[in-house]
């Protein structure tokens, strides 16, 4: 028995595979028509070795349950999921504009703070923000870039348009699942590499490399570049152990580094103290540091922010960028596009009502069942409301909170997310999706090709966090004849 | 190469060669005590006296049986010795430190996990013990042979053959120490013993792997003098203590600062050269087994105090 999409709901949302008459979408008759040619039990075969791979390649994340770490399988879907070149060249030029002005941005609110006196971002909202560190008042980073790397959320609406959900400059990850996702699909279905022109993600690294090489303070050929993690315990863990291995630089602790007198950065190694020149970090910024910021951090190296000032060393992202990841300053952005560059902004924001504006506000608490409510501040799906399926009474709680708070919330539509097929063991069913594309930047700019595709594994829930168990995708950036 | 990786890497070793060591005794002791005569089946705590674990056995389990003795060196996950504890502290180790090692070799050690976690609690079993163990050794071994043909000859490595020796030539002076001891208690009282104890040197030899290699260099006799000789200072044999100390002297010798490490190191390795362990009475060797094991203990001190004590200054 084969499986088709007869029965496939494509009409709800957008889909990225299937029409919503039933058809292939352009560039994915390929993919569909292998997938129909499958016996019932050669998917779930194909299925039951793409989740052994997982297992074997050890790729894992580590989840808070009950007080405990558990180190657990990365839940994958088989099916991959394609965009096309020719749209994935404009994706790819919008985020680049995005990140270009989101830099300009950091480094202007750390120095002259023109944005800001000319009344362009409120600058109560910036210097009142707790992402905003003023200890970082006067520093231009090299190549004036605060964040280095970013991953930006993007989601497609019910017309199939991606629109920016939100932009994380802080310590983004995820990337390393995009490229263990496709050497899961290649070993899952290799004979689909054949016939189809995917680009490769592989070079991922080797890119990341040559970025924080870029910003080092020594100009050495290779400069020793470290990946700095919080330890095992951390949920990302096995992506800094990745992209360490990928880049082959040191994974280490803030116990493994020191500030030495000449206000450098070393590390211990069997041969001796080592200096540093660039620490990309996976520790948030306010513990970098116990000297300047939370004394009570272990994961830091007293001083850091000292070696960081004197230019002895650098860091990515910037400690200080986090200034500009926060929800109500993205409805911003657009802004500062034009403001900067003087550009028209290619990838649209998703429609966004601040809270802590009056008439917004009220517009906001009036349609709590039909909008989506964020925290300005935290990320991994915490502390929202989806209003359309939460009850009266947490509703009623987000409009208490709100009101107290109204800085720290935002809010947007419900939107329809686009669709695309998971193999549920005997059907095709549709799944809610997003996309997180990675963009570096140092002396020059690169966009992942793709991204990571996270994707909602109930059906019609909204909620694609790995944390809150989504799941994710291979996804192909392909190139047709016709584009 | 960091201080703390290092240190890491040295534990993945160490246990890795504990969790095969482990392995191959359970195994050889599985034949063996089939051969004995009823009543000598002193086996199953031998196991525990070569490990050293029997205070720790005697505080969950009352009684020393075979099932008992297996559940505790194959499954427990409270015995910090047992075959699961060590492949998860291997595993551990190299979570850790994974961007020093091969993809393969992670690999390698992920899938015994795995199959550990799934298959330990049935391999209690006798009719499933043999295979269980024989796919834990085959994937060890394994492992063995992609550290040996992946990883550069660099820091790293260094510490992977420290790890190894050193827990190799300890679990080898255990395993004569512990033959010795037996053949002490029994010589006491009981004239058939010589060829018991004979019997119970091949099974000593058995769990090394040791019994072609020992005809090949020593000939086809088997007792107890033939295999101090050869288990203590065969320098041939890459299960022997000398040959061990040999492989960690070269170790050291690669590695920066050693000066104290090598002066330490060649204290033991003297001592054991000086000894004549052929011709030694059993309670002189026992004394003699209980320096080396303090001389490795102190051996593993200066590597901590030279290459991985920085971190925690």
């Amino acid at each position: 028995m084969t499986l088709n999409f007869d029965q496939y709901d494509a009409q709800r949302a957008w889909d990225e595979l299937i029409t919503p008459s039933g058809r292939a979408r352009a560039g994915t008759a390929n993919l569909v028509n292998y997938m129909r040619s499958l016996e019932l039990d050669e998917l779930q075969a194909r299925k039951q070795a793409a989740e052994l791979a997982i297992l074997e390649m050890g790729v894992s994340f580590t989840v808070y349950h009950d007080g405990n770490n558990i180190d657990r399988a990365w839940p994958f879907d088989i099916i991959p999921r394609i965009i096309r070149h020719a749209e994935w060249q404009q994706v790819e030029l919008g985020l680049k504009q995005r990140l270009r002005a989101l830099n300009c941005f950091i480094n202007d609110v750390y120095n002259e703070q023109q944005i800001l006196n000319d009344g362009v971002v409120p600058a109560e909202l910036i210097l009142g923000s707790r992402n905003y560190l003023e200890v970082c008042r006067g520093v231009t980073p090299a190549h004036g870039v605060w964040a280095n790397i970013c991953g930006t959320d993007l989601v497609r609406d019910g017309k199939g348009e991606f629109l920016v959900l939100e932009d994380n400059l802080r310590v983004p990850s995820g990337v390393s699942y995009m490229i263990e996702n496709r050497q899961v699909t290649k070993r899952t279905f290799p004979e689909l590499f054949e016939n189809n022109s995917i680009l490769p993600v592989d070079d991922y690294p080797v890119q990341l490399f040559d970025m924080l090489a870029s910003l080092s303070p020594r100009k050495l050929h290779y400069p020793e570049i470290v990946v700095l993690t919080p330890g095992i315990f951390n949920s990302a863990y096995f992506e800094h152990s990745f992209l360490a291995q990928g880049m082959g630089a040191e994974l280490v602790e803030g116990q493994d580094l020191f500030v030495g007198k000449d206000d450098c950065v070393y590390m211990y190694t069997v041969d001796g103290p080592k200096r540093v020149d660039v620490i990309y970090r996976r520790v948030d910024d306010t513990f970098i540091d116990p000297d300047v910021f939370r004394p009570d951090s272990a994961l830091g190296v007293p001083g850091l922010m000292r070696a960081w000032k004197k230019g002895n060393v650098a860091i990515a992202n910037a400690p200080g960028s986090g200034v500009a990841d926060d929800k109500v300053v993205y409805a911003y952005v657009p802004a500062m596009i034009a403001y900067y560059l003087n550009e028209k902004c290619i990838l649209p924001n998703v429609e966004t009502y601040l809270c802590s504006d009056p008439e917004q506000r009220a517009y906001v608490l009036a349609h709590l069942d039909e909008l989506v409510v964020k925290p300005a501040n935290e990320s991994g799906g915490y502390g929202m409301l989806i209003g359309p399926m939460e009850s009266k009474r947490k509703r009623q709680e987000f409009a208490r909170l709100i009101t107290e708070n109204p800085r720290n919330y935002i809010a947007q539509p419900t939107l329809q997310l686009s669709t695309a097929p998971v193999f549920c063991d005997d059907c095709f069913a549709p799944r809610h999706l997003d996309l997180r594309p990675f963009i570096l930047h140092g002396a020059d700019m690169s966009v992942t090709a793709g991204g990571l595709t996270r994707v909602a594994m109930k059906a019609g829930s909204l909620v694609v966090n790995s944390s809150q168990g989504g799941g994710s995708k291979d996804t192909w950036i392909i190139e047709t004849e016709k584009s | 190469m960091l201080s703390r990786a290092a240190e890491r890497i040295y534990w993945l070793a160490r246990y890795l060669e504990r969790a095969e060591n482990t392995a191959r005794m359970a195994n050889a002791f599985f034949h063996a005590i089939l051969d004995l005569p009823r009543g000598q089946q002193h086996g199953w705590d031998l196991l525990l006296e070569i490990t050293a674990s029997e205070d720790l056995f005697e505080s969950h389990y009352g009684v020393v049986s075979e099932r008992n003795v297996i559940r505790f060196l194959l499954a427990d996950a409270w015995n910090p010795g047992s075959i699961n504890s060590s492949v998860r502290a291997a595993r551990e180790n190299a979570r850790t430190t994974r961007e020093m090692l091969t993809p393969a070799l992670w690999e390698e050690l992920n899938a015994l996990h795995l199959y550990i976690q799934e298959q330990g609690a049935v391999s209690i079993a006798r009719r499933y013990r043999y295979e269980f163990l024989q796919v834990v050794i085959q994937h060890l071994q394994r492992i063995t042979g992609l550290i040996d043909n992946g990883i550069c000859r660099t820091q790293g490595y260094r510490f992977l053959q420290l790890g190894r020796y050193i827990e190799r030539a300890d679990m080898t002076t255990r395993i004569v120490a512990a033959g010795i001891g037996i053949g002490m208690r029994q010589n006491a009282h009981d004239e058939r013993m010589l060829a018991i104890d004979n019997v119970m040197w091949r099974h000593l030899l058995t769990s090394l792997d040791a019994l072609s290699m020992y005809r090949l260099r020593i000939g086809p006799r088997i007792d107890a003098m033939g295999t101090r000789l050869f288990l203590l200072k065969d320098v041939s044999f890459p299960q022997s203590v000398n040959f061990s100390l040999q492989e960690i002297g070269i170790a050291i010798r690669h590695l920066p600062r050693h000066r104290k490490a090598l002066a330490r190191f060649s204290e033991v390795q003297d001592e054991l050269i000086n000894s004549d362990v052929s011709s030694l009475p059993a309670a002189l060797m026992l004394a003699q087994l209980d320096d080396l094991q303090l001389g490795f203990i102190g051996i593993d001190e200066t590597i901590r105090q030279t290459w991985f004590g920085q971190a925690r200054q």
